[in-house]
């Protein structure tokens, strides 16, 4: 434990915080599965899966059909019974032109229906050649509930930040509280909302339907900016792939593809 | 049928004559009443030198005296024309026909033949007789019951056949030349030249037909300025009668540039030649700026603003406006380098609405311009399309079409800013782009707003009903919006980084979007840095 704290205090001093994209930012509106456990949520969530696993993800996503907007991932997780540790990578943007290179530390400590999360992020940002690149770091914190079938998180993100230069902005501490509720076992309904200084809060709900074991559906919808989403899921073996969009009415489309695997470990 | 009447008529009164020196051609109706340019041809038919002294020449029946000892060699020519150097600025032949500088010879266009004689003498347009005596027989004859049209003289079929026919030269006489009504063996001849205007190329065409009695072949086409020839063009075999087209590219300096065409040297020289004006590579130096073709309210006048790009005065006398359906507006008057004019339908009612302005002018017939669709040429001068503009509406509130002055070689064009246009000043308008694309430019694409740096977005759109524009983040929030469904929008705006609501914005990416009902919306991405 000691160990790790000081991995994190490290960290903090070089890293910033910032928007990691998963899949589920397109079909499911940004709604995180809180029941199962995955590469990309364990970032951001804290985890209460038991067992002795790894999971890697890797996924792409291009927002509103604008390259400047792509996004790459890939991300890890090495969960240990009640502990569950977690690093990903992502690049936003396109190099030369501006660019986010994204690495995201996460830890979590699960008591029995409970657990507790902290996360660090960092960020370096590129621009053309005639601007220097910046670096920035936050820190962020969550926590999950387990009520029987209903899962309650909170997560507070940027919750400590550094600003980029003497004079630009920090980023706006955000509170997100993320809900799900297991119908049977083929039915989850998912719920969100995010409050931010200055902007609307925003909520989005979403559905996960399991067609069978192997496969899933999703559909979403987010409030602000009106989005809807949908995507679908199948599992080879322990290969899990996940394609998913979603549609603004102005904008247009957005789409992810992401690839799972899962190693479980002896106990 | 008048004519050919009086041809046959003048034909039949010709009496056929031996070869010797002979009435070849006579000018009886002068050019533009200048009676000095009235003129007689004589011809050595024969084989001999001939003493011009034993001949005698009566004009309805009065002799004229011509200089004696003048000895015509075999085939030459001699003209006897009233007066051949001008005074006091009177037209004279060698004014005409020459270089007008009181010396005979000194020029190509005066070395075809000996000097001419001058004599007292006149043709009467109405009807006359002209007869060459030798030894007191008539050796030629000519009577005529009408003078010709305006400067066509009368030309002789040949030295066997003495039936007198109009000259079917370009030029109308054939003075010191063989005659144009006289089949030759090996005559190619330039009927025609034009220019034509293909994707903003120039190209000039000529009509080569063979008007010999032999077919032609290895001859060539050369065009050129009075001092270079730039370009020369091989023409195909050629039978008698046939005609050829020749094409040249032209890219010639300045506004316009005189050429020369030139065929191979032939049996009849005259119609080897054709001079014409054609356009440069710097062409139009007239152009149209602006339109006004729906007036309203208290203007009532329709115009049209034409400026001047080229650094010289150019007089737009001969100068045309067409209209998609062929009406035609005659213009007039000069416009003076980088200055604009505007051609007004109503001068007084222009003036009651748009004071203080000058270089007007009101054509003497004015062609109603179409609020709808309506193309709209201007053709200088020399009959080349000098521009042209082409609109499927026109604006309400007195909006006129105008272009856009900073960027000619794009024809930009455009709605204007402002109720009224900018007759005589210089445009303002939203541009609007024909081919149904939006171009929008963002400069620069990366900025700091901290630092009071700002991006200034260009547009060039469609002519629609509205626009919308704004600014997005990444996660598809609004940021900015510039315009919401709005039907005028300005070409160029500038944006600071901020909100709608006045807050700063992080450093990011964004996303501006900019739609014009109906077209495919663009996005674009702007940086902000710090």
């Amino acid at each position: 434990m000691k160990y790790l704290l000081v991995i994190f205090l490290f960290c903090a001093v070089t890293l910033r915080g910032a928007d990691y994209s998963y899949f589920s930012d397109e079909g499911l509106s940004g709604n995180i599965i809180l029941s199962d456990m995955t590469a990309a949520s364990c970032l951001s969530v804290s985890s209460l899966s038991n067992g002795k696993k790894i999971l890697f993800q890797s996924g792409f996503n291009r927002k509103f059909d604008f390259e400047y907007f792509d996004n790459l991932y890939i991300a890890s997780v090495y969960k240990n019974n009640k502990t569950t540790i977690g690093v990903g990578l992502a690049q936003f943007g396109k190099i030369d032109f501006y660019s986010e290179q994204i690495l995201k530390l996460s830890a979590s400590f699960a008591f029995n229906n409970k657990s507790f999360g902290i996360n660090f992020s960092g960020v370096q940002f590129g621009f053309n050649d005639n601007y220097s690149n910046l670096r920035q770091t936050t820190i962020g914190i969550s926590s999950l509930i387990k009520f029987n079938n209903f899962y309650i998180a909170e997560v507070i993100d940027d919750l400590i930040s550094s600003r980029l230069t003497p004079y630009s902005l920090k980023p706006n501490v955000k509170f997100t509280t993320l809900s799900e509720l297991m119908i049977k076992n083929n039915l989850s309904l998912l719920g969100r909302v995010t409050f931010e200084k200055n902007e609307k809060p925003i909520f989005s709900f979403a559905e996960i339907i399991k067609l069978n074991m192997l496969s899933n559906i999703y559909l979403s919808a987010i409030t602000y900016p009106l989005k809807y989403g949908g995507g679908l899921s199948y599992k080879f073996n322990k290969l899990n792939i996940v394609y998913s969009f979603s549609y603004q009415e102005i904008l247009g489309f957005s789409y992810s593809i992401a690839f799972d695997y899962t190693l479980l470990l002896r106990k | 049928m008048k004519n050919i009447l009086f041809i046959i008529i003048v034909g039949l009164l010709c009496t056929k004559a031996s070869a010797e020196i002979i009435v070849n051609e006579l000018l009886i109706n002068e050019p533009e009443a200048y009676r000095n340019l009235e003129w007689i041809e004589l011809y050595n038919s024969s084989n001999f030198a001939e003493d011009l002294n034993e001949y005698e020449l009566f004009i309805d029946g009065d002799i004229v005296f011509l200089s004696p000892q003048i000895v015509m060699q075999p085939g030459e020519y001699i003209i006897i024309c009233r007066k051949l150097f001008s005074e006091n600025n009177q037209v004279a032949y060698e004014m005409w026909y020459g270089n007008n500088n009181g010396i005979w010879g000194d020029t190509s266009s005066e070395r075809f033949c000996r000097q001419p004689l001058e004599a007292d003498f006149s043709l009467i347009n109405t009807h006359g007789n002209i007869s060459l005596l030798k030894n007191n027989n008539t050796v030629s004859n000519f009577n005529w019951t009408n003078g010709g049209e305006d400067g066509i003289s009368f030309e002789r079929l040949n030295q066997y056949d003495s039936l007198f026919l109009p000259s079917i030269d370009v030029s109308g006489v054939t003075p010191g030349f063989i005659n144009s009504i006289t089949s030759v063996d090996f005559d190619l001849a330039i009927d025609s030249s034009w220019v034509i205007n293909e994707n903003d190329q120039f190209y000039l065409l000529a009509n080569v037909s063979n008007k010999g009695l032999l077919p032609v072949e290895y001859s060539s086409l050369f065009v050129g300025t009075s001092t270079d020839t730039s370009a020369f063009a091989s023409i195909p075999l050629l039978n008698s009668g046939e005609i050829y087209t020749v094409e040249f590219c032209l890219e010639l300096p300045g506004y316009y540039a005189d050429v020369v065409l030139n065929l191979s040297i032939d049996d009849r020289h005259t119609n080897n030649q054709y001079f014409m004006t054609v356009p440069g590579v710097s062409y139009p130096p007239v152009i149209l700026s602006e339109i006004l073709a729906n007036p309203s309210g208290t203007l009532n006048s329709e115009w049209i603003e034409l400026i001047n790009i080229s650094d010289s005065l150019i007089s737009l006398d001969n100068w045309q406006i067409i209209d998609a359906v062929g009406n035609v507006m005659s213009l007039s008057g000069i416009i003076e380098s980088n200055e604009y004019l505007v051609l007004v339908e109503d001068k007084f009612d222009f003036e009651n609405y748009y004071n203080n302005l000058s270089s007007i002018i009101e054509p003497d017939s004015w062609t109603t311009l179409n609020n709808s669709s309506e193309t709209i040429i201007l053709v200088d001068n020399f009959g080349i399309i000098s521009d042209n503009f082409e609109y499927e509406n026109s604006f309400a509130e007195n909006h006129s079409w105008s272009r856009d002055e900073n960027n000619l070689a794009e024809k930009i064009w455009g709605q204007s800013v402002n109720s009224g246009g900018t007759p005589g000043c210089e445009n303002e308008l939203y541009p609007v782009q024909s081919n149904n694309t939006n171009i929008v430019t963002i400069t620069p694409t990366h900025f700091s707003p901290p630092n009071n740096e700002f991006v200034s977005i260009v547009i060039q759109a469609v002519n629609v009903e509205n626009y919308t524009a704004r600014i997005y983040d990444k996660l598809g929030r609004v940021v900015k919006t510039f315009f919401e469904k709005q039907a005028f929008i300005p070409s160029e705006f500038n944006w600071d980084g901020l909100t709608d609501s006045g807050h700063k914005i992080p450093v990011g990416v964004y996303l501006f979007y900019f739609e014009a009902e109906g077209t495919k919306p663009i996005k674009k991405p702007i940086v902000i840095t710090r």
